[in-house]
């Protein structure tokens, strides 16, 4: 297996081979995957980042509603897109980091770090039998 | 471990980390603004001796928070930039209570370089004139220049709003003028959500016109007639609509043995039908014995055991769809689940239509046969975006011979998955193919050279070990970044 095997069509080289029953989450197997198929994984990582709902939105309007109270309906919309979008990006960036409160423990935790662990966990490729 | 964290740990004072703090709690626990100059608030930090350290004015904490995000802003703005995938977009209009201002929401869907997938909200704005796909597209267009993110804009997932095709064509001609191929029919997606919702709204109303019936706490002789001709869950609804209407005959219920509230019916959710339903069978003894005490209120309700036979069938039905939802409402849903769902969906469907004979005056195969209609026009639909059939391809559990399956059940025609390799095949080698892979770097160059992986398993931990070191590295600098810029 060299440079000839990886330069054969990506795609008919994923066609030909059986399928793998056993594989239950393809981001993890496309991941993986990221050497055997450089571009066909990237095509599969950029679908499988596809929301199949729109909810995201609708919960992001269940925030605003929850913000926008009575006495607070003066607030303006600079901050609430402020407030709005730096909850959303806890956890993407390092820049405000998360306070993980257990019990009368209190830990400051980078953002990003939280989210790696919650994504890649003790979660194996999601094969089920190994 | 990071230096905020251990001035935290060494209980010594920090100004940051004690600014950092209150800015976490008004950001994400919805604290007004206002909070820092209350004072009963400032008593108590007085008594932990803190309350000079905490900023009095509300304009103070504003501008905090704006400046915060303005520094963070580019940080998205580089995570997009460098993102593996393409930036994909959800958005939608929403008018505020009281209708102080119509805002227009966008949250952003990729892939970062380190392997991570992200939907941070990337805008909030408010919409000069109305929901017009025309008048958000502008705002879309800007947001994507903003973030310098326009070569990267990706999938675009609505509800069906009408606007949402004029909003996606105008993108679409913008990134045409911008040399790059982009096909509004092709990147418009469905959210699956407004797909279910009609259906499951197909199965309580068929095509009668509900909009009058929408949040009936206040019940008149016509709308509990209305609900009635539905079939038992018409009645099950008018039962919970009475039991809620008086704190007295929730207690009453309660007395009898009701284990738990009614759910009532939530319009814009049709979901919460199951949940209504399910909860009235829970309680079916007692729900039964209330109605014999309302009986001159409840006559016209009261359900035979044919109907409680039917709410139980129904709650068959419903149960997938609530399912189903959750399975691809969440941060992290995945494409492929979409047909897959939609699928499963509708062989169970197939099964009631199959259990009951074709009885008109039979509730529950009615029910279900509008909402089959509903579901299976969508299902058309989906077949036809190339992108919803590739993300079941590139399942390596599936591939084609899901949808090879699929033929043999008649579900699909011979042509239609002829017409649906041709296209996805098109995509990649249109789209993918030949797009230059940056996302292998170096480091990752060198360990496929010397040690091919043997399993998937095996890779991925090697990959996973390298992004845990650069991880290491990076959040030195960036910790290092927290206390120089916000001083």
């Amino acid at each position: 297996m060299g440079a000839d095997y990886i330069a054969v069509d990506e795609y008919n080289r994923y066609l030909a081979t059986p399928t793998e029953p056993c594989i239950t989450n393809p981001f993890l197997f496309w991941q993986s995957q990221r050497e055997m198929f450089p571009k066909l994984s990237s095509m599969a990582l950029d679908i499988l980042s596809i929301p199949p709902m729109s909810a995201g939105v609708e919960r992001l309007f269940s925030q605003c509603k929850i913000m926008l109270t009575d006495r607070r309906n003066r607030l303006q919309i600079d901050s609430l897109q402020a407030v709005e979008c730096m909850k959303s990006w806890d956890g993407l960036q390092n820049g405000l980091p998360q306070v993980v409160i257990t019990g009368t423990q209190m830990e400051v935790v980078e953002a990003g770090e939280q989210l790696y662990a919650d994504h890649h966990g003790d979660r194996d490729l999601g094969v089920e039998v190994m | 471990m990071k230096i905020a964290a251990q001035k935290f740990d060494q209980q010594q004072f920090c100004q940051q980390v004690a600014d950092d703090l209150l800015l976490l709690w008004i950001i994400h626990s919805n604290i007004p603004f206002s909070m820092t100059s209350d004072n009963h608030f400032r008593a108590l930090m007085q008594y932990l001796n803190h309350a000079n350290r905490i900023p009095r004015s509300p304009t103070t904490v504003k501008l905090r928070i704006i400046t915060h995000f303005g520094q963070l802003e580019p940080q998205i703005a580089d995570l997009m930039k460098e993102a593996t995938t393409q930036i994909h977009l959800s958005c939608d209009g929403w008018t505020s209570p009281h209708q102080t201002m119509a805002v227009i929401g966008v949250i952003a869907h990729f892939t970062s370089r380190a392997g991570v997938r992200m939907n941070p909200v990337i805008v909030l704005r408010t919409l000069e004139g109305s929901h017009t796909g025309a008048n958000m597209a502008e705002i879309v267009m800007e947001v994507l220049q903003e973030y310098g993110i326009e070569e990267k804009l990706g999938y675009f997932v609505r509800d069906n709003a009408s606007n949402n095709d004029t909003l996606v064509g105008h993108l679409s001609e913008a990134q045409v003028e911008g040399n790059r191929w982009y096909n509004a029919s092709e990147y418009r997606l469905r959210s699956v959500g407004h797909v279910i919702n009609l259906s499951v709204k197909a199965f309580w109303f068929g095509d009668v016109d509900h909009t009058h019936l929408h949040h009936t706490i206040v019940v008149t002789p016509d709308t509990m007639g209305a609900w009635r001709r539905m079939g038992p869950w018409g009645n099950a609804h008018n039962i919970t609509i009475y039991v809620l209407a008086s704190p007295q005959r929730q207690q009453e219920l309660k007395r009898l043995g009701g284990d738990t509230i009614l759910h009532k019916v939530n319009a814009t959710q049709w979901n919460t039908g199951y949940t209504m339903i399910r909860s009235m069978i829970r309680n079916k003894d007692t729900v039964e014995l209330f109605c014999l005490c309302h009986f001159d209120d409840l006559e016209d309700d009261r359900l035979s055991p044919d109907d409680w036979n039917q709410l139980a069938d129904a709650v068959d039905v419903l149960e997938p769809f609530h399912s189903a939802t959750l399975q691809m409402e969440g941060d992290f849903g995945e494409l492929h689940n979409l047909l897959v769902g939609l699928d499963f969906l509708r062989t169970i469907f197939t099964n009631v239509l199959q259990k009951y004979p074709a009885n008109p005056h039979l509730h529950i195969r009615r029910a279900a046969a509008e909402s089959f209609v509903v579901l299976d026009k969508y299902l058309e639909i989906y077949k036809d975006l190339t992108v919803c059939v590739a993300a079941v391809v590139l399942h390596p559990a599936y591939k084609w011979e899901y949808f090879e399956v699929a033929v043999e059940k008649l579900d699909w025609t011979d042509d239609q998955l002829e017409d649906a390799k041709l296209r996805v095949q098109a995509l990649w080698l249109t789209q993918y193919s030949t797009a230059s892979s940056q996302a292998v770097s170096q480091g990752e160059l060198q360990l496929g050279i010397h040690q091919m992986p043997i399993t998937p398993f095996a890779s991925w931990r090697a990959e996973r070990q390298q992004t845990v070191i650069g991880r290491v590295f990076s959040d030195y600098d960036q910790s290092k970044w927290v206390l120089t810029t916000l001083q």
